[in-house]
């Protein structure tokens, strides 16, 4: 669904043409009036830029790559974004944008429970890093590397073997602060936070969440530190603390650069410009791994929740049918709550609330989510298509001698599963599609996997046409898959009918 | 063979059988009439315990059928099914349909049960149906290889519980003919049925139940022809006019109509008034108050009644 939404926006990006009249050269707030400036959910200057120029039309993006894209086709005429972003982006796109001005500042920080005991002492490291200028050489050498595409490496430190474990959330969508290169997290977050942690004695274990997920996994107790190019001028997260700042950042208006003349047409450069995306999103990096990797595990999530809401439809098809009132009640509500509750919605309450505290793997927090909501379904199929099944058919098999168990697997079952079977197809499919939301519990899976590459890449195209087109391979063939089983299951079907010939 | 005492069996309150006792030798081929709603398929289904009696004892060859411990599978392989709505398996064909049963339950290698499948398909003349699907047969086909189904498991007793009753009219031959076969064989067989011909032509034994009970038991002669309880009287003989008045109506448009209408007419009811002969003198009266009966349940319309009551006057 997410990668739907994430076409949809691109196409959306794509096929609207440069706005016309675009006379005026933004140099500050004045010229922005009436302009239409991306906003990322995660920046907070909002309000600061709309004092400056009340008239400023903001459109919400999720992606910095869907904006920059969207800047580049003249759908919007600004950006607003932290400078060190900015500086990157004009560096590796030479020529085609540039800063317009300042309107802010801010730090770069860190995420901590609240009232935890880790702030004191990791603000104390911090603050020596800062003294001594490690923190600042440390972000001039990211900043350098990611102006120039390579990923420095990150220290090593020696840990203890019995060290206390520090877990540290990280949105890893946001080179040079923290982003994923080589399947590995890295970035300034990172180095930093594995030297002040590795002071204080500790082993520092980073796992990947989404920007709003790292925040609850810091206030569900699930991990201690969240990091992910964090700027935080003022309290804007009041439900965590924020650690002592290790940069200063401004925020600024990135805009076209007019007098960029375009990387030349034609379809030879046409051709170049792909072959270049092609290189950036799948070679550099070996990227097709991760996105490989990431098509692993929705493979993976959806088989093992597709067995396991399956198996649980049974108990779930006997409890809502059961005679004892107080179970088929208990059942009715069971369904009606899974059906009734977004399995996002589910999968968050799952992780953070249900499994908070517990170290489980997001995977099997995923498997156990969908397959509850799969169950939920599929044991109401079950009810139906076993409800389709005259009974006289069961009292024909206990006249002839027949166990009741034996008669419901040779002759009830099969004909139950035949007539569902074309709804639970599309469940199936449906589950395949909607495993692109496990991103939130810091799983890997197809689509994450192609909004880390979009993050380092900035260019949407093929990460999305790639994602689309595996999901909608991948759900074909699951398709195909379950109509050959159909065709096995139907009496009608030439195999079956050659066997009772014989 | 089989032996029923005190059976009671009930429904949400209403004590459908009250107190059904009777003793079927073997070889017998009993009917099982009267009205809806006397019981007559409870009593069938309670003799292989697909309904559980509330009380009373059913002996089939000796063994204790409503004991707790009862082994029902093995009473239910001596006695084999035949359903109104013929429950043939739809992930089946008709081969299998047969088949199953004999494989699953008995354990017969499958070549051999295949070969008897074959062969009892042959017997009911549906061998080149062996690879359909029930949802591609006649209803009167379906039957009959329920028929065979029920067969297969070579059962020492047959229950036919309303065989014909979900069958097209036109169907209803090839399925009596079939059972008619089946009881020239000597078979135990037990059949609810609401086709009196049938009964009268086929079975050793009729058994009237009604009001919960056995009404009245006998031969086919004693119960169509000599009936002796006001209840049989009054069902043989609503059964028999019914019958009478679509043979007129048969009659009157023309299919049977041989210009000696009247004629026909007379000597029919003549022959259908049977039950109420018993009656004597009082019989006509007692025809004219079926015949209201008739009428105000809506079997007949206000015309026909008259045209009876006409017929009969002149009688």
């Amino acid at each position: 669904m997410k990668t739907i939404c994430a076409l949809l926006i691109l196409l959306a990006t794509v096929g609207c043409s440069r706005r016309a009249g675009e006379t005026v050269r933004i140099e500050g707030p004045e010229q922005l009036k009436g302009r239409h400036v991306a906003h990322m959910s995660s920046d907070f200057h909002k309000g600061t830029l709309q004092k400056l120029q009340p008239d400023v039309v903001f459109d919400p993006y999720s992606e910095y790559a869907f904006a920059f894209e969207s800047l580049r086709n003249g759908k919007i005429d600004a950006i607003s974004i932290g400078k060190t972003y900015a500086e990157i982006w004009t560096a590796k796109f030479p020529g085609e944008f540039r800063v317009a001005f300042d309107y802010a500042g801010d730090v770069c920080c860190f995420l901590l429970r609240k009232n935890s005991s880790l702030k004191a002492r990791l603000d104390a490291e911090i603050r020596k890093m800062n003294a001594d200028g490690t923190t600042e050489a440390i972000v001039r050498k990211w900043v350098e590397a990611a102006k120039k595409g390579t990923v420095p490496q990150l220290p090593q430190v020696e840990v203890p073997a019995n060290a206390p474990e520090i877990r540290l959330a990280c949105a890893a969508e946001s080179e040079p602060w923290c982003f994923v290169a080589d399947g590995q997290v890295a970035g300034v977050d990172i180095e930093i936070l594995t030297l002040a942690v590795n002071r204080l004695g500790a082993r520092l274990s980073p796992k990947i969440y989404s920007w709003g997920g790292m925040v609850d996994c810091v206030n569900g107790g699930r991990c201690e530190i969240a990091c992910g190019g964090v700027y935080t001028a003022g309290n804007v997260f009041p439900t965590v603390d924020t650690s002592e700042k290790y940069a200063d950042e401004r925020m600024c208006i990135l805009v076209r650069n007019e007098d960029y003349g375009g990387g030349g047409s034609g379809v030879a450069a046409f051709a170049k410009s792909l072959k270049a995306s092609f290189v950036r999103t799948f070679v550099v990096e070996s990227r097709w791994k991760m996105l490989a990797n990431g098509f692993g595990i929705t493979l993976l999530i959806t088989f093992l929740s597709a067995l396991f809401g399956t198996a649980l439809a049974f108990p779930v098809w006997l409890a809502r049918t059961s005679r004892v009132r107080l179970v088929s009640s208990c059942a009715r509500v069971y369904i009606s709550i899974l059906q009734g509750t977004p399995v996002l919605v589910l999968l968050m309450i799952l992780f953070y609330v249900v499994f908070g505290k517990a170290d489980i793997n997001g995977l099997w927090v995923a498997v156990i989510g969908f397959g509850l909501n799969l169950s939920a379904y599929a044991g109401e199929m079950l009810r139906s298509g076993i409800d389709s099944v005259p009974r006289g058919q069961t009292e024909a098999a206990l006249a002839l001698g027949y166990t009741p168990q034996r008669a419901f697997l040779r002759f009830v079952l099969p004909q139950a599963v035949r007539t569902v079977l074309p709804v639970y197809r599309g469940e199936l499919i449906g589950l395949l599609k909607m495993t692109s939301i496990v991103g939130y519990i810091a799983i890997c899976d197809l689509t994450k996997a192609s909004d880390l590459v979009r993050s380092r890449t900035y260019e949407s195209f093929f990460p999305i046409i790639t994602t689309a087109f595996i999901y909608f391979v991948a759900s074909w063939a699951l398709a195909f898959a379950l109509e050959r089983l159909g065709r096995r299951l139907d009496p009608a079907s030439g195999s079956k009918r050659k066997e009772g010939a014989a | 063979m089989i032996s029923v005492r005190h059976l009671k069996k009930g429904f949400g309150g209403v004590q459908v059988l009250k107190d059904v006792n009777v003793e079927i030798g073997k070889g017998e081929v009993v009917s099982i009439i009267g009205p809806s709603g006397t019981g007559k398929s409870t009593f069938l289904r309670c003799l292989n315990r697909l309904e559980k009696p509330d009380s009373g004892t059913i002996l089939v060859d000796g063994i204790d059928v409503t004991a707790p411990k009862a082994d029902l599978a093995a009473v239910r392989r001596r006695m084999g099914m035949v359903f109104q709505n013929f429950n043939l398996f739809g992930n089946l064909n008709v081969l299998d349909n047969v088949k199953a049963a004999q494989c699953d339950i008995l354990g017969t290698p499958k070549e051999v049960a295949a070969r008897k499948a074959l062969e009892l398909l042959a017997r009911v003349g549906l061998a080149n149906k062996a690879d359909a699907l029930p949802d591609e047969l006649s209803g009167g086909q379906k039957q009959r290889v329920a028929i065979a189904r029920a067969l297969a498991m070579d059962p020492e007793i047959l229950l036919f519980d309303e065989p014909t009753s979900a069958l097209d009219p036109t169907m209803v031959g090839e399925v009596l003919s079939v059972i008619k076969d089946l009881a020239k064989t000597g078979m135990t067989m037990l059949i609810v049925t609401h086709e009196m011909g049938f009964a009268r032509e086929v079975s050793t034994r009729v058994l009237y139940m009604d009001e919960g009970i056995v009404y009245e038991d006998g031969t086919p002669d004693e119960i169509f022809s000599h009936p002796q309880k006001p209840k049989t009287i009054e069902f043989v003989g609503k059964v028999c006019l019914k019958h009478a008045l679509d043979m007129m109506r048969l009659l009157r448009e023309g299919i049977l109509s041989d210009g000696r209408v009247d004629e026909i007419e007379a000597q029919m009811l003549l022959r259908l008034s049977e039950p109420f002969e018993h009656f004597g003198d009082g019989k006509l009266n007692r025809i004219a108050a079926t015949l209201r009966d008739m009428l105000s349940d809506g079997v007949i319309t206000e015309a026909e009644s008259q045209q009876i009551a006409h017929i009969l006057g002149g009688l």
